[in-house]
């Protein structure tokens, strides 16, 4: 069994897995990609939304979500922050 | 008496040069910490950024102090910082909470009354203290130690060289706490203590700018 994801590593993959599609991704698809159930990935969309790194929009297909400059701003940053918490393990 | 002036009469000076870059480091991880918590909104991060935070001040009242002192800048604060331990007492203050604040998040304190425990025995003994000096090093020297050996389970959980680093780094930091009580033998532990405590900064300055600039390719 793998080792539980930490919040960060869950925002990070949710938002590499809309960059890997091309800055947009049907909400099916990134359940998928982001290994989530479904409530759990309703609450980190709302707050990704929330905090500007990721737009809902609808047309006529259907919904999609897209990574904004924040989001991707994000994932340059995670590596480092990602570094900086396992140094101190915390 | 006050009793920030320490150490041989020739390495006076030196070790408010080493506070500069203790100032310079502490402050660097402080905002390295701070972006994180912009980036993450989790509090530990800011409480870990006040930490650091506190460190820098602490150091750079102690260099002031001190720089003051050596360069007999005024008579008169001369007179003030010698009757009264103030700046020493406001040094140990920010270095006690800042240990506890890094003890709390490292160590996962969760409990509120364990929190205040250990506030409130650090300012207690802290209070009604006559030789500050040494109990500040000895009640340091607990905090490192602890803190130490939380970055060594670490650095075993992770085995990555930044993590090492930190462990290094806090390691030479608590020894140079047992050379700093160690003056009453020799002044020249004094210079040994700070010279270690250095090298743990510039450990840490090290690490920072791994973190910050890149790192080898294939290393973790």
């Amino acid at each position: 069994m793998g080792e539980r994801r930490e919040k960060l590593d869950i925002i990070k993959d949710i938002l590499e897995a809309i960059r890997d599609k091309g800055g947009t991704i049907k909400p099916t698809h990134l359940l998928y990609k982001s290994n989530l159930s479904h409530d759990s990935m309703k609450r980190y969309v709302s707050e990704l939304i929330e905090k500007e790194m990721m737009q809902e929009k609808e047309d006529k297909e259907a919904k999609k979500y897209l990574i904004t400059n924040k989001g991707l701003k994000f994932l340059t940053d995670y590596q480092q922050i990602k570094d900086f918490t396992e140094s101190f393990g915390f | 008496m006050i009793v920030l002036l320490n150490g041989p009469y020739w390495f006076r000076g030196a070790d408010v040069f080493f506070g500069l870059i203790y100032i310079l480091v502490t402050l660097m991880i402080a905002a390295l910490s701070y972006k994180a918590y912009k980036l993450t909104e989790e509090k530990k991060y800011s409480y870990f950024s006040i930490a650091f935070l506190f460190l820098g001040i602490s150091y750079l009242i102690y260099s002031v102090t001190n720089g003051i002192l050596i360069t007999h800048v005024s008579g008169m604060l001369n007179n003030v910082l010698n009757s009264f331990d103030y700046a020493f007492l406001i040094y140990m203050f920010l270095t006690f909470v800042a240990y506890i604040i890094l003890l709390i998040i490292t160590l996962k304190i969760e409990q509120k009354k364990v929190m205040l425990l250990l506030f409130a025995l650090a300012f207690l003994f802290m209070l009604f203290s006559y030789q500050h000096y040494l109990k500040f090093h000895l009640v340091s020297f607990i905090f490192l130690f602890f803190l130490t050996h939380q970055f060594y389970t670490n650095y075993l959980e992770k085995k990555n060289r930044n993590a090492k680093l930190v462990f290094t780094a806090f390691y030479l930091l608590t020894c140079a706490q047992i050379f700093f009580i160690a003056i009453t033998y020799s002044l020249l532990f004094y210079v040994l203590a700070a010279s270690l405590q250095l090298v743990g900064f510039m450990l840490l300055a090290y690490m920072f700018m791994r973190i910050n600039y890149g790192r080898t390719k294939g290393e973790a």
